[in-house]
């Protein structure tokens, strides 16, 4: 039995006749962080959307704690995201309806957690990562840097044992770029959380324990 | 989960719930209405309008009624479209935080669910309004002769001596929260919301004029009507229902398979709004077919009673011909209603058509197109479905109930040429103001900013 948390082997995945995924193993252990980098079109957010759980693989297989993860139906790979994994896409995708701090909650009410105990979780970590004072507002007030800081505690909340990040940065400027990769490691170290993030960026590339490069669907 | 359904509603659509409660309150008020007209003796205590009070014609008008709660419905499918982009996004950011897709359909269901069953609560309300606007008079005890029909005046058509009863209330609420639920569900079908955003499983298969089985139906129902007629009570009341409904339900199955016949036909044009509006129709008829289905049963009812009362004016006495008339411009009335929430329909797909392509549109002002060709293509866009939905049902119904009445003589020619200009008139009002109510939306979805969204 391997000691790796993620294993996956021979992933396949197409989008018509483009080949995204050309046969990629991966490998990921507790509390490691990878970077997956790569020129664009080279499947590294099909990759990570794999490993994820969101996107499924036509062929391989992935394996999470020992079990098949890449076989699950829809609602069991969701209730498995919502429980083990955390998700930040490039542009935070919050919910435009509900404040900052409604939307860090939300993975724990969905979980039938009580109001009080996922708002008072959702507060303290909106307080780690410096967003309490947007925790009223809502996303369209949020600036780019702000509005990923409240998507990264809502991927942190349910305490996760990976979080997954496509492009985190991608949309933010050097500054706050930089200030929320700081927060993504220290907050992922202190949940003892695994992180893989996709990136352009060689200085997210460079904070990771590990890199895999993706050339045309393939690890370099 | 209902109560973050609940504050969706609130926070994401108030308009939207607004609307669906509006809806499912004519619905419900309507059914109630229909069937306190139902529930009277065959004499009933109070004046009441002609065509109530007499027996006869009584089931007939308050099927009419029911039949009003249609092209409510139908605004109602139209109303779940509302604001879909912003619901499309906020139901993929959902999916990401970790809502399994039974979590996103019952939280639709419920977005819909909520508002139809505050609408249909408050349908009591719409009735018991009704009641008190358009009851029938009282007459004081003693005054008449017991099984006596008493005829009141046009306004009091609602019965007022008899009530639906409170397990009768709670049913009517209970089938308008689910029929509700039902037309939202199926505004919704085929939508697969993941987390990176929403894929539409569309049929690229063009619809089929399936609607023509239900339409040559109606017409076999209509003629068993006229052959069997005074064989039984029952066929007598049956038969003309089924095939007016069966014609009406035809004619809106066939709204899809009339936008893209048009659409193909008209893909030739010259003008550039109408070409576009062909390309559009083509390529996904059926949003527009259904936003417009309710004017071709308009013009089915509006045909046959121009019909009729082309008949009434030839074979009744001058003294007897008001009975007839002032029920034929109740019928005006009613189908005036129906055309204002068909105006509704249309705009709430104009608005969804044009913030769905909100892109081309934008590069479509970019190269040169002002919003007045904008506007044009819009117009033709719900014209090209709604003007020949509405001629044609205008003619089949003025065929149907000349035939058998007096031929299809000079009189029956001018009242069908009559309606045909009524109908296109009105329609071709519905079509402008309906487009004209979107003007801010085609300046908003022209935007430059929208040449950079995806």
């Amino acid at each position: 039995m391997s000691d790796l948390l993620m294993e996956a082997h021979g992933l396949r995945k197409a989008y018509g006749r483009t080949e995204a995924l050309r046969g990629v193993s991966f490998g990921l252990a507790a509390g490691e962080r990878v970077a997956i980098t790569g020129p664009s079109g080279s499947g590294k957010s099909t990759l990570l959307l794999s490993l994820a759980g969101i996107l499924r693989p036509e062929a391989g297989e992935i394996r999470y704690a020992g079990s098949r993860l890449d076989d699950l139906s829809e609602t069991a790979r969701t209730r498995l995201r919502r429980r083990e994994f955390g998700v930040v896409l490039q542009f935070g995708q919050l919910v435009p309806e509900l404040t900052a701090l409604q939307n860090v909650a939300l993975p724990l009410m969905l979980e039938r957690h009580d109001r009080t105990s996922a708002d008072r979780l959702a507060r303290g970590w909106l307080e780690r990562l410096g967003a309490s004072d947007v925790a009223a507002a809502l996303p369209g007030e949020l600036s780019g840097g702000e509005a990923q800081r409240v998507a990264l505690a809502r991927a942190l909340v349910t305490s996760p044992r990976i979080v997954f990040a496509d492009e985190p940065t991608g949309a933010l400027d050097t500054v706050s770029g930089e200030a929320l990769l700081v927060a993504l490691h220290d907050a992922a170290k202190e949940a003892e959380a695994a992180v893989v993030v996709v990136t352009h960026d060689n200085r997210v590339a460079a904070r990771a324990d590990r890199e895999i490069r993706l050339v045309d669907g393939m690890i370099a | 989960m209902i109560r973050l359904a609940w504050h969706l509603t609130v926070v994401g659509g108030r308009g939207r719930a607004v609307l669906l409660a509006a809806c499912t309150a004519v619905v419900g008020g309507l059914l109630l209405v229909g069937q306190a007209m139902l529930l009277l003796p065959e004499y009933p205590q109070e004046a009441l309008y002609s065509v109530v009070a007499d027996a006869g014609t009584r089931s007939g008008f308050a099927f009419a009624v029911f039949l009003l709660a249609l092209p409510a419905l139908l605004l109602l499918f139209q109303a779940v479209r509302l604001g879909t982009s912003a619901r499309e996004r906020r139901l993929a950011a959902l999916r990401l935080a970790g809502a399994t897709p039974g979590d996103v359909r019952r939280l639709g269901a419920l977005e819909v669910g909520l508002p139809t069953f505050a609408g249909a609560v408050a349908g009591y309300g719409v009735y018991r309004l009704m009641r008190g606007v358009f009851g029938g008079a009282p007459v004081d005890a003693g005054c008449c002769e017991p099984g006596v029909t008493r005829h009141g005046s046009l306004a009091g058509f609602v019965p007022t001596s008899v009530a639906p009863a409170w397990w009768q209330v709670l049913l009517t609420v209970l089938v308008v929260t689910v029929l509700g639920v039902i037309v939202g569900t199926a505004a919704n079908r085929g939508v697969v919301v993941s987390p990176l955003g929403i894929a539409r499983r569309t049929s690229s298969n063009p619809p089929r004029p399936w609607g023509l089985l239900l339409v040559v139906a109606g017409i076999g129902f209509g003629v068993s009507a006229l052959v069997l007629f005074g064989t039984s009570e029952l066929v007598d009341l049956l038969a003309p229902l089924a095939s007016i409904a069966l014609l009406v339900v035809g004619l809106i199955s066939l709204a899809p398979w009339t936008a893209y016949v048009v659409g193909r036909t008209a893909r030739r044009a010259r003008t550039a709004p109408v070409l576009l509006a062909a390309r559009r129709l083509a390529g996904d008829p059926r949003p527009a077919g259904r936003a417009a289905a309710a004017v071709g049963a308009i013009g089915l009812v509006a045909g046959g009673a121009a019909a009729m009362a082309a008949d009434i004016l030839e074979t009744q006495e001058p003294g007897d011909r008001a009975y007839y008339l002032v029920a034929i411009g109740l019928v005006g009335v009613g189908l005036l209603l129906a055309l204002l929430a068909v105006i509704g329909s249309l705009a709430i797909h104009s608005v969804e058509s044009l913030l769905d392509r909100k892109r081309s549109v934008a590069s479509l002002a970019a190269l040169g197109g002002t919003t007045g060709l904008l506007a044009q293509s819009q117009r033709a866009e719900v014209g090209l479905v709604a003007m020949p939905m509405a001629l044609g049902g205008t003619l089949l119904g003025s065929l149907l109930i000349g035939i058998p009445l007096a031929g299809l003589g000079l009189p029956w020619a001018v009242a069908t040429a009559l309606a045909l200009g009524a109908v296109a008139g009105l329609v071709w009002s519905a079509v402008r103001l309906a487009v004209l109510i979107t003007g801010p939306w085609i300046r908003k979805a022209a935007d430059p900013a929208n040449l950079r969204t995806a």
